[in-house]
C-alpha cells in the first residue's frame, strides 16, 4: 500500500517513537513467539541485526509521519522511494545482504522481489508500509476508542482494501463481517502476524477496516438497541502484560542472547551496538605514501567517486596515485566507490547484468589490508569493463582469451584446485582445512579472483612501492591458499598483463 | 600462508578438530585452536576464529 498522505496526528507520531530499536538475527517465526507486547515497543526487521540501520528507517519513517522539515523548509522524507533508495545504500554500507548458503558471503547481486534480501526493494518496501500503517492504523484505533465516537460509530466492517494474490482464509471468511469495537478476541483472531487488534492485519494482507453507524449496527443486530460499546484500551494493555510474565523462559533467553538485550519489567531493553573496533583485522603499522603521477589522459583515479567519504580516503587516493601512474583507464565506465562495515566480505565489485555499466566497488573500512583490497576491486572493474562485458568477467567468459586459458592452466589455479580436490593442505598430506575453508578456496579459485590476484600482484611488483610489497608479504601469510600467485606464475601475468595494457596504449 | 611442521601431539589435536568439522561447526573456541595449529599468531588465530577469512 502507498502512503501518499502521512497523517501527522500525535497517537501515529508517539506510537513509533515509543519503540525502541532491537536489532537481532531473528527471524519472522521466532519473532511470532515473542510476547506481543515487547514487539508492540519494538523497532525491529527478522534477521537485521544492524542497530544503524534500524535507527535510521526509524528517524525516517518519523520524519515521514510527523511531516518534519528541515531549517529550510523542506520535508525531510519524502515518502517510500527515497526511504528505498536511502535504505539501500546504508544496508550496503553496513555490509548487510543475502547470504549465500553454501560460502557464507554476502550475494553481490540483489533480487529486487526477494523479501529475505534487506536490499530489495520488495523488502524495504514491505518494511515501510508496515511501518507507517501500524503507526497510522494505531492512532485511528486510539481515536475509535473515545467514548462519544463509541456511542456514533459502535462498531467496525472488516473490509477488503486492495486485493492480494493468497488472501489468508480467515480474513477471506470475514470479508465484509461487522463486528463491535469491544469484540477483542475477534479483532484479535484477525491480526495473527502481529497480535494487535488494530492494523496491519498482517504483512501485505489487504485488509483494513471501516467505521459502521450505529443505526445499521443495530439493523444487523451487532449491537442492541442503545446498547453501549465501552474503550478495550485498558483491557488490552492488561492483556499484554501478561503475554510477557507467561514468556517461555526459553524464548525470554534466546531474546537476551539474540539482541544483547535484557528482559526486564515487562521490556526488552536492548543495547545499542556500538562500532566493533574489535572486529577489525590488525593492519600492518605504517602509512600508504603518494607517488609522482605522469601526465594521464584519463587516469582511473578520475572514474572513481566518493572516495572523500571512505574513513580510509587518505590511504585510498594515495593507493590510486600508484595506479595512475601505471596504466590509463581507456574506456572504464564511472563507479561508485562506498565504505562498509564487512569484517568477512571486505571488498565488492558489482556491475548490472542487464547495461553492463558499475553498480559500486565496495572497500570495508575493516579491512586489514584496504589499499591491496582497492586494487582487487579495481582488477574486477577493468576484467568486466574493458575486456568482459554484460555477461561478466573477460578472464571468465573467454572474451579475454588468452588470459582466460592462464587463469585455469596456471601453478595458481592447479594448486588450488588440488587442495579443493584432496581437501589437504601443502603440507604432508594430511586433511586440516574444514567445510568452510574449502568454500574459501572455491572462490578464491574462480578465474576471475585469480585474475585480481595477478592484478594486484601486478602493480605491487610494477610499481616496487615498498608499502605494497610489504602489505603483498604480509596479506600471503594471513590467507588460506596465499595472497598472491604461485611462483611459477608471476613472470606470464606479468608479461600478458604488460601486453594487453600496452595493445590498448594503456602504459 | 606457509603452514608450520606440527608436533605429534598437534597432529592429533588436528585430527581431532577435523572429525568435529565432520559434525558440526567450530565452537570460537575451537576455531582459534584450529588456527593456531595451521601457524597462524595468537592475534590472528583470535580474528579469524570470530570472524573466518576475509574476501575480496
Amino acid at each position: 500500500m502507498e502512503f501518499s498522505d502521512p497523517l501527522p496526528f500525535a497517537e501515529a507520531q508517539d506510537k513509533l517513537r515509543q519503540r525502541g530499536v532491537l536489532p537481532s538475527y531473528f527471524n519472522t517465526y521466532l519473532w511470532s513467539l515473542v510476547p506481543a507486547e515487547i514487539r508492540e515497543r519494538a523497532f525491529f526487521s527478522s534477521q537485521v541485526e544492524s542497530a544503524a540501520l534500524l535507527n535510521r528507517m526509524k528517524s525516517y519513517i518519523d520524519d515521514y509521519i510527523s511531516v518534519a522539515r528541515d531549517e529550510n523548509g523542506h520535508l525531510k522524507a519524502h515518502g517510500r522511494s527515497q526511504f528505498v533508495a536511502d535504505m539501500r545504500e546504508l544496508a550496503i554500507r553496513e555490509g548487510l545482504g543475502k547470504v549465500d548458503a553454501e560460502t557464507g558471503e554476502i550475494i553481490p547481486q540483489i533480487r529486487e522481489e526477494d523479501l529475505t534480501d534487506i536490499r530489495s526493494i520488495a523488502r524495504l518496501q514491505l518494511i515501510f508500509d508496515t511501518q507507517v500503517e501500524a503507526a497510522q492504523e494505531h492512532g485511528f484505533w486510539l481515536q475509535g476508542q473515545d467514548k462519544d465516537i463509541l456511542w456514533v460509530w459502535p462498531c467496525y466492517r472488516f473490509i477488503r482494501i486492495h486485493p492480494v494474490m493468497m488472501p489468508r482464509w480467515y480474513h477471506a471468511e470475514n470479508e465484509g463481517v461487522v463486528k463491535r469495537k469491544d469484540d477483542l478476541e475477534f479483532w484479535l483472531s484477525m491480526n495473527r502476524d502481529f497480535g494487535v487488534p488494530w492494523g496491519p492485519w498482517g504483512f501485505n494482507s489487504g485488509m483494513g477496516v471501516e467505521d459502521v453507524l450505529r443505526d445499521e449496527a443495530e439493523a444487523l443486530g451487532v449491537i442492541g438497541k442503545g446498547e453501549i460499546v465501552r474503550p478495550i484500551v485498558k483491557q488490552f494493555n492488561e492483556r499484554l502484560s501478561a503475554s510477557v510474565k507467561d514468556m517461555d523462559p526459553s524464548i525470554a533467553e534466546a531474546l537476551r542472547r539474540g539482541t544483547g538485550g535484557t528482559v526486564a519489567g515487562g521490556r526488552l531493553v536492548a543495547r545499542e551496538r556500538v562500532a566493533d573496533t574489535a572486529s577489525r583485522m590488525p593492519r600492518l603499522p605504517g602509512r600508504m605514501e603518494p607517488v609522482a603521477v605522469p601526465p594521464r589522459k584519463a587516469p582511473a583515479s578520475a572514474k572513481i567517486s566518493g572516495l572523500d567519504a571512505h574513513p580510509d580516503a587518505a590511504t585510498l587516493r594515495a593507493t590510486l596515485t600508484v595506479l595512475d601512474s601505471l596504466h590509463d583507464d581507456g574506456l572504464l565506465g564511472l563507479v561508485k566507490l562506498i565504505a562498509t562495515q564487512g569484517v568477512k566480505a571486505v571488498g565488492e565489485y558489482v556491475f548490472s547484468e542487464r547495461t553492463g555499466q558499475p553498480l559500486r566497488m565496495a572497500v570495508s573500512a575493516l579491512s586489514p589490508w584496504p589499499e591491496l583490497t582497492l586494487l582487487h576491486e579495481v582488477a574486477h572493474w577493468i576484467d568486466q569493463q574493458i575486456f568482459g562485458g554484460r555477461d561478466g568477467f573477460g578472464s571468465a567468459t573467454g572474451k579475454w582469451a588468452a588470459m582466460a586459458r592462464l587463469v585455469s592452466q596456471g601453478e595458481t589455479s592447479k594448486e588450488l584446485g588440488r587442495m579443493i580436490r584432496s581437501e589437504k593442505s601443502t603440507v604432508g598430506g594430511r586433511r586440516d582445512l574444514y567445510p568452510a575453508a574449502i568454500s574459501l578456496l572455491k572462490i578464491q579459485a574462480r578465474p576471475e579472483e585469480i585474475f585480481a590476484r595477478a592484478y594486484v600482484e601486478w602493480a605491487c611488483h610494477e610499481s616496487a612501492h615498498p608499502r605494497l610489497l610489504d602489505l603483498l608479504n604480509y596479506a600471503d601469510q594471513r590467507t588460506l591458499g596465499g595472497y598472491g600467485l604461485k611462483p611459477r606464475d608471476r613472470e606470464k601475468f606479468r608479461l600478458l598483463i604488460t601486453q594487453a595494457f600496452e595493445e590498448k596504449g594503456w602504459k | 600462508m606457509i603452514p608450520k611442521p606440527r608436533t605429534p601431539e598437534e597432529e592429533e589435536k588436528m585430527a581431532r578438530l577435523m572429525a568435529i568439522a565432520d559434525e558440526r561447526e567450530f565452537t570460537e573456541e575451537e576455531a582459534k585452536e584450529y588456527f593456531l595449529l595451521l601457524g597462524y599468531d595468537e592475534t590472528w588465530a583470535n580474528h579469524l576464529a570470530r570472524n573466518g577469512f576475509p574476501t575480496e
